[in-house]
């Protein structure tokens, strides 16, 4: 039979190359873990903490736009010759509107955070295999303060949002609607409040860079102060300052980079530089575009440079000889080539500046500049949240606003004098508060509080209308339009693809 | 065969039935035979022909003519035997008492007998139930193309295949019946000689096809199940004659050019001189603007006196060129009734009308076909193709990209220096950063090479009389390596250089393999024919992917990574499976009613665990009218065929994996140390499933005039379920997007074919004619939610509920406001002045925002045709074929750069008549350029959407026969050919059948300045030794 012999031939060619392994159909991805093999044991866990702290920089890194260039601190280097950062610029001049791209990645990082917290939240309570208490209680300690953290930071900028507190799995779970203010601060105190008993305490002088006590009793204290009720601010405030923390003797030493997570650092958002995607980039947001050889020290054609540009009416507002100048604000020499790029020369002291003749001086923050620098557009510069400084300020806030003006004083007067000022001796407290809410402008200047600290203290429309009126007679390409300071802009628009995406959402008033 | 496979194979009663069925159906006749001799002759010229097929119809007895035409074999009185010889009718004669039957066969006219390739197998057109066209490639010879797309447009009724760039080799897309999907492809499935292939279908060598069938109804396509929604395209590739050898040799070169018609519109040197004149005067007038250079309010000194420019640089013309196109292919092909063989070696060259770009492919295929005796048959075929992309993969086109750019550079600087170097910098003063892209261009270097092995190989036997087994064993391996460099001169718009040079190295390899097993078997019972097919297969795709990114080099004279400082890296890898099964029934009466039941059960990795198998069942029948007695017999109305067909087919191109929840590198610092973090970065879904298209199909065929002219007819109507879409979810859940099988469209619409033989005498002339109406419209959508226009820039298109998919969204544009009158009582935007742009207030609340975005157009044709004729004259040829579409609308996004109104590009000509003040107002159409006023004339709107008609001169070509040729030669013709010979369109940009977002349906329509589309003129020759 010559034909079995082929048939032979065939079929075990058909079954030998037709066999296949067990689960042919079932495929995972083996260059990724999916939800299948993680959250399985505490380190997994620990591992999905860590991802939640990873949106803080996500806002950090455009936070300035809203929180400093909005307020009378920064303005912007006008760039006519690209006008792709108008959305930068409209938050400055209010006239921002829903579709602002700053304001939707800020809404965006916080809800990845919050997302991320729920996740953990919610698989915690169905794990299967056994977490030591002790590891538990750091894990939902930490969870919950950047879930209050993320919340804050939302019902801040944008009043009551949708409040997310379970993890998302289908599209139906991610279209709730906006909650009340009250009630997203309802659930940033209670969980600051879980946290704050949970939560190791500082091991200073040198932290990680994790949520402790610290920051949880200085966050809670603020967020107390936001809704007006120093009196309960004043004890987790008090407790802070029992805690080591303490101020560096030179002010610009606080944000050196061998003193991250220092003394003096209660939260900051972290950073490092190299290769592997953790570097922050701010000085090159805050100098003028162009080539950066001459200003960092690497040379680096910036493009979308310009931002936070320290303005004249805050220079005015240093008093004599405040050290803090100095370290806060630089200035960059350079011309203009024939084609208006500006090419930087040099970086000197702000200190007793004039411009020499034919020299276009550019003021910039000097906060956040440390060389040199190892790499083009990266840089290992951490981010405060809150300083120190920032707690004594906010205790003599509380103080005065309850009626303790004189306790308040040592506070304040910490302050003051490290920058090299006489301390205030004012025990009355109308006085008193304009010369806090001043120090609280320069101490913590361009460390996103101005514009908040404004609208906190109810002096955002008086003072932003008048600055906005000084503004416009200053540059001809502000529209009239602008600085038109009303209630209705103390908060930003939900962003536009909320809107569309969720029916369930009605748009802030005036937006 | 692993547990779990035969598992699902024996869950499988279906087949175990259909099997039994077989095995089980007696039959066996006897009849008297003798030997049969006789000649077959051609009917033009009554010579005899050589190498015909003849064979005993229902049987496996045949044989082939010899030299003279003549022929033996042995057969019974009563039966039927089949002459078939390529480019002649099929010929049918029933044996009679006479033991000579001679037959004359006339040449093609009408396609009625010719065999057409269908899904696992063929069939005679006349037999066909489903809405399949069938093109031979040797009608489209004439057309030097690099990819088979070129060669099919304009030719198929409901198969949309448009030119939407000119980058050499990547320029064609297909769309079969409009619209099919979302986003999750609209390509048909390409399978070349019943191998679904999985990598790019342009590496596939034109030369080497034979046939094309082009599947499109449910009913036809269904035996590919979840892979078959946007239909299918068969590729037939060349094989061998029994009886003939031939070596063939063809090769063509050609010039292609860039036409002027659809050149950008953009100022020259003085006339834009003269409006930054004025843009800054307006400055100085409205804003108190200073030269912040001299500190003066005085104009810039490159614009004060506009008339010492002239025409200034065409930056178009400049990074365009004439380039040649060539092709030589030769086939050497020989068959006996035991072997077939055949061999061609292809090398193609197409140099880009962009500089420095092109591609060369070089390619292989051997086809072999042995049959040791009459029941055994095994093949083998395989076809290597090499390809080198030089520069074609860049960034030539697109936003601000390489084309675009330069065409927004300044016209006042010259494209080279005096000394022949480039300047560096393309913006005047106070302009955008633009570095020299003809520079760029020039110092491009970015080359893929890419090695693609299309394998197979076959057995098969017949197991009893009619039943016949196949197995087949496939591979698709692909090796793709792209290296590109950017050198110390690198720049972008934006960022122009010096730069620190950098690398980065792409590459990836694939394998799929295909294990197919197939038994097939032929009943045929008094006037009852039938024909099982049953089958199963398994394919496995493989891909491992890894990119290196090098920074730093010290220079420019090490272009590989070993010369970088800084190196990073990452490998990863990628799979999918699919394991089916499947099987047909046709059955015929008479050979009129024809009935044809196909289902395919598919099993996919890509699936979510819910529902990881689908089933496809389709089912199809036709009555061939004109066969009743009572149609009236006549040769005007000759032939009458009624087909209806419905099925279910699939679409699985999800991605792979996309049913998991992914859980990402989510790092961070802690003490200034990395610190590993993972989060779930990606929403999965484990309901993912294929999307499923529901489709009915109607088709009336018609032959008239002794078969002289064919007419088809289908309607279709197709309901799609669940498309498979990444829709966006608001991000307070934490994600942007999740896939999602998200609604129901629906689509329809109407085919017609026409060919004719106008002429058969002296002059033979062929008319083929088509045109196919579509139409969509969505049903539903997730919560309704319409997908797309919600972001500022580069969001233009919406589906929306109600409408068709993937309509242009945008703002209406009304003029500007002429005076403080018209301001003050109109509504306007926040960032309204006099004289700026007025968008018209849509939902009526007084003011201009986002929400007053509309639908602008439809991207999608209301009907596209194709004309071809073909005249033949003693030995001239002469060819003609035309294709359209009309009704679609275009959306020209470069627009966004070509009206920007900062003064910091090259813009339109129209932009002149811009408001200047109220003494001063323009043409009412053009705002005026003040700061901060500007970006709403940016943003998407009615004035950068156009009509996308068009009627393109695909091809004209005449040719020359020679017929009294050297020793050695059989034949030669020569032939000249114009390609793209002339646009007929009022859109003013280059390329009406531009598509930028390609297979992305929700963002059609798009035109971004994409690479330009040549008309080439060429010259060829076919010869025969």
């Amino acid at each position: 039979m010559k034909n079995s012999k082929y048939m032979l031939i065939l079929l075990t060619g058909a079954l030998s190359f037709g066999s296949c392994k067990k689960d042919f159909l079932e495929l995972f991805p083996e260059g990724q873990m999916n939800e299948g093999n993680f959250y399985k044991s505490t380190v997994d866990f620990q591992q999905a903490v860590v991802g939640a702290y990873t949106p803080l920089r996500d806002v950090a890194n455009i936070a300035f736009y809203m929180d400093e260039m909005r307020s009378d601190n920064a303005h912007y280097d006008y760039n006519s010759k690209d006008r792709g950062g108008l959305g930068y610029e409209q938050l400055a001049d209010f006239l921002d509107n829903s579709q602002n791209g700053v304001t939707a990645t800020r809404y965006q990082g916080d809800y990845n955070g919050i997302s991320r917290t729920n996740v953990i939240l919610d698989r915690l309570e169905k794990i299967t295999f056994t977490m030591a208490d002790a590891d538990r209680k750091q894990i939902v300690g930490e969870t919950k303060a950047l879930r209050a953290h993320y919340y804050f930071d939302l019902v801040r900028h944008y009043g009551g949002v949708p409040l997310h507190l379970h993890e998302v799995t289908e599209k139906s779970q991610a279209t709730l609607p906006r909650s009340t203010a009250e009630q997203v601060y309802a659930q940033i105190i209670a969980d600051f409040t879980d946290a704050l008993a949970n939560v190791a305490a500082p091991k200073l002088p040198q932290e990680t860079g994790r949520v402790t006590k610290g920051m949880v009793a200085t966050e809670l204290a603020h967020v107390y102060m936001t809704l007006k009720q120093f009196d309960k601010a004043i004890p987790l405030l008090q407790s802070v300052t029992t805690m080591g923390y303490s101020l560096w003797a030179n002010y610009e030493d606080a944000f050196k980079n061998e003193n991250k997570n220092n003394k003096e650092s209660i939260f900051e958002v972290q950073y490092k530089d190299g290769t592997d995607g953790q570097s922050s980039t701010f000085i090159y947001r805050f100098i003028p575009n162009g080539n950066t050889l001459n200003i960092t020290g690497i040379s680096y054609n910036d493009t979308n440079g310009g931002w936070n540009y320290p303005t004249d009416d805050l220079l005015a507002a240093y008093e004599p000889n405040d050290k803090r100048l100095d370290a806060t604000i630089g200035v960059i020499e350079g011309t203009y080539n024939a084609n208006t790029d500006f090419v930087a020369s040099k970086i000197v002291s702000i200190v007793n500046y004039k411009a020499p003749t034919g020299v276009i001086a550019k003021y910039f923050i000097r906060k956040y500049f440390h060389p040199p620098y190892l790499l083009a557009n990266n840089t290992k510069e951490n981010w405060p949240i809150y300083r120190y400084s920032n707690v004594l300020l906010m205790l003599a806030e509380c103080l005065n606003e309850t009626g303790q003006s004189a306790a308040a004083l040592p506070y304040l007067n910490q302050v003051r004098t490290r920058a090299g000022l006489a301390a205030t001796t004012t025990i009355d407290p109308a006085l008193l508060r304009p010369i806090i809410a001043h120090e609280r402008r320069i101490e913590l200047a361009f460390e996103n509080h101005r514009w908040l600290d404004l609208v906190r203290t109810d002096q955002a429309i008086p003072v932003l209308t008048a600055y906005g009126i000084k503004t416009k007679a200053q540059f001809g390409y502000i529209l009239p339009a602008a600085y038109n300071v009303t209630a209705a802009r103390f908060i930003y628009p939900i962003p536009f693809r909320e809107l569309q995406l969720n029916t369930a959402l009605v748009q802030s008033p005036g937006y | 065969m692993g547990r779990k496979f035969l598992h699902y194979l024996s869950g499988a009663r279906h087949l175990q039935l259909f099997l039994m069925l077989l095995l089980l159906s007696p039959f066996a006749f006897a009849q008297q035979s003798m030997k049969i001799t006789g000649k077959v002759t051609s009917s033009e010229d009554r010579t005899g022909l050589p190498g015909v097929s003849v064979k005993v119809k229902g049987t496996q007895v045949g044989t082939v003519t010899d030299g003279a035409g003549a022929y033996t074999l042995t057969a019974a009185k009563g039966n039927v035997l089949t002459f078939s010889y390529v480019g002649y009718d099929l010929y049918e004669a029933t044996v009679g008492e006479s033991s000579t039957v001679n037959v004359s066969l006339k040449s093609k006219s009408a396609d009625l007998q010719e065999v057409v390739v269908v899904s696992y197998g063929s069939s005679r057109q006349r037999d066909i139930t489903g809405a399949v066209t069938k093109v031979n490639a040797e009608d489209l010879q004439n057309l030097p193309a690099a990819e088979i797309g070129q060669k099919l447009t304009g030719r198929v009724p409901g198969l949309q295949v448009n030119q939407a760039s000119g980058r050499p080799g990547q320029g064609m897309t297909f769309r079969v019946r409009g619209a099919a999907s979302l986003g999750s492809g609209n390509q048909p499935l390409i399978v070349v000689d019943g191998q679904p292939i999985t990598g790019d279908v342009n590496l596939i060598n034109p030369d080497d096809i034979e046939s094309f069938s082009v599947l499109k109804d449910a009913a036809s396509t269904a035996l590919y199940g979840s892979r078959a929604a946007n239909g299918v395209i068969l590729i037939t590739t060349k094989q061998a004659k029994s009886g003939r050898s031939t070596i063939n040799f063809n090769t063509y070169y050609g010039t292609q050019t860039v036409l002027q018609r659809g050149r950008p519109d953009i100022m020259n040197a003085n006339e834009f001189a003269t409006f930054m004149k004025g843009y800054y005067e307006d400055r100085i007038k409205y804003e108190n603007w200073k030269n912040p250079v001299t500190g003066l309010a005085e104009v810039p000194a490159d614009y004060q006196n506009p008339a010492q420019y002239g025409e200034g640089t065409d930056w178009y013309n400049e990074l365009l060129r004439t380039a040649p196109i060539q092709n030589y292919n030769l086939n050497i092909s020989s068959g006996t009734d035991k072997v077939l063989s055949s061999n061609s070696l292809t090398y193609f060259k197409q140099d880009g009308v962009l500089r420095n770009t092109g591609m060369q492919r070089f390619s292989f295929r051997s086809n072999n076909q042995y049959t040791p005796s009459s029941k055994v048959k095994f093949g083998f075929n395989i076809a290597p193709t090499y390809q080198i992309d030089n520069n074609t993969r860049g960034n030539l086109d697109g936003n601000r990209q390489i084309l675009v750019g330069g065409e927004i550079s300044s016209p006042l600087i010259p494209a080279r220096n005096a000394d022949g170097s480039y300047p560096t910098r393309t913006g005047s003063y106070g302009m955008f950063a633009l570095p020299n892209f003809l520079q760029q261009l020039d110092l491009m270097k970015n080359k893929q090479n890419s090695l693609r092995i299309l394998a197979n190989a076959f057995g098969e036997i017949e197991l009893l009389k009619d039943l016949r087994f196949r197995t087949t064993i496939n591979t698709d391996l692909g090796a793709i390596d792209q290296n590109s460099f950017n050198s110390s001169n690198y720049g972008t718009a934006g960022a122009p250089g010096p730069s620190i040079p950098s690398a980065v190295s792409n590459s990836n390899n694939y394998t799929s393999w295909l294990s197919e097993n197939i038994l097939t078997y032929k009943l045929t019972k008094g006037d009852h024919n039938f024909d099982f097919l049953a089958g199963y297969s398994a394919q496995k795709y493989n891909r491992n992917f890894r990119t290196i990114n090098g920074s730093v080099f010290p220079n420019d004279n090490i272009p590989w990574i070993a010369g970088a400082a800084t190196t990073t890296g990452t490998t990863n890898n990628t799979a999918w499976d699919i394991a089916s099964m499947f099987g047909r029934i046709n059955y015929d009466y008479k050979g009129k009613y024809l009935i044809s039941a196909n289902i395919r059960r598919d099993g996919s990795s890509r699936f979510g665990k819910n529902s990881k198998y689908g089933t496809f069942p389709s089912i199809s029948a036709g009555w061939i009218i004109s066969e009743e007695s009572f149609f009236p017999k006549s040769d005007n109305f000759s032939f009458l065929k009624i087909r209806g067909g419905y099925g279910k087919t699939g679409n699985n191109n999800i991605g792979d994996y996309t049913q998991t929840s992914l859980v990402g590198q989510t790092n961070y610092v802690f003490s200034s140390a990395l610190a590993q973090g993972l989060s779930i970065t990606s929403l999965g879904n484990p309901d993912l499933t294929w999307e499923t298209s529901k489709q009915t199909d109607i088709g009336l065929e018609m032959n008239f005039f002794k078969n002289r002219i064919n007419v088809t007819y289908d309607y279709y109507n197709k309901l799609t379920n669940g498309m498979l879409y990444l829709i966006s979810i608001p991000y307070a859940s934490g994600y942007s997007s999740i896939r999602y099988n998200v609604g129901e469209f629906k689509m329809w619409g109407h085919e017609l074919s026409i060919n004719s033989t106008n002429l058969t005498g002296e002059v033979k002339w062929n008319t083929g004619f088509n045109i196919s109406f579509n139409d969509n419209k969505v049903l539903s959508l997730q919560d309704n939610t319409p997908i797309g226009g919600t972001a500022t820039y580069n969001d233009y298109n919406r589906t929306a509920v109600g409408r068709r998919i993937g309509e242009l969204f945008g703002y209406v544009f009304d003029g500007v406001y002429k005076n403080q009158q018209e301001f003050d009582s109109q509504p306007k935007h926040a960032t309204s002045a006099v004289g700026t742009a007025r968008m018209k207030d849509i939902n009526g609340d007084g003011k201009i925002d986002q929400n007053d975005k509309t639908f602008l157009g439809n991207p999608n044709p209301k009907f596209l045709f194709g004309l071809n004729n073909d005249i033949r004259y003693k030995n001239f040829d002469f060819s003609i074929s035309v294709s359209g579409q009309v009704g679609n609308k275009i959306m020209n996004t470069n627009l966004q750069n070509f009206q920007n109104l900062d003064g910091i590009f090259n813009i339109e000509k129209s932009m002149m008549n811009r408001w200047r003040s109220p003494e001063n107002p323009g043409n009412g159409q053009v705002p005026r350029t003040l700061s901060n006023t500007t970006e709403l004339y940016r943003f998407g709107n009615s004035n950068w959407v156009f009509s996308g008609d068009y009627l393109t001169i695909r091809n004209i070509s005449a040719g020359y026969t020679f017929t009294s040729v050297p020793k050695y030669f059989k034949s030669a013709r020569i032939y000249l050919a114009v390609n793209q010979a002339y646009v007929f369109t009022k859109y003013p940009g280059q390329n009406p059948e531009v598509n930028d977002s390609r297979d992305n349906q929700t963002t059609a329509g798009q035109d971004n300045g994409s690479y330009p589309v040549p008309r080439t003129i060429s010259i060829g020759a076919n010869i025969n030794f």
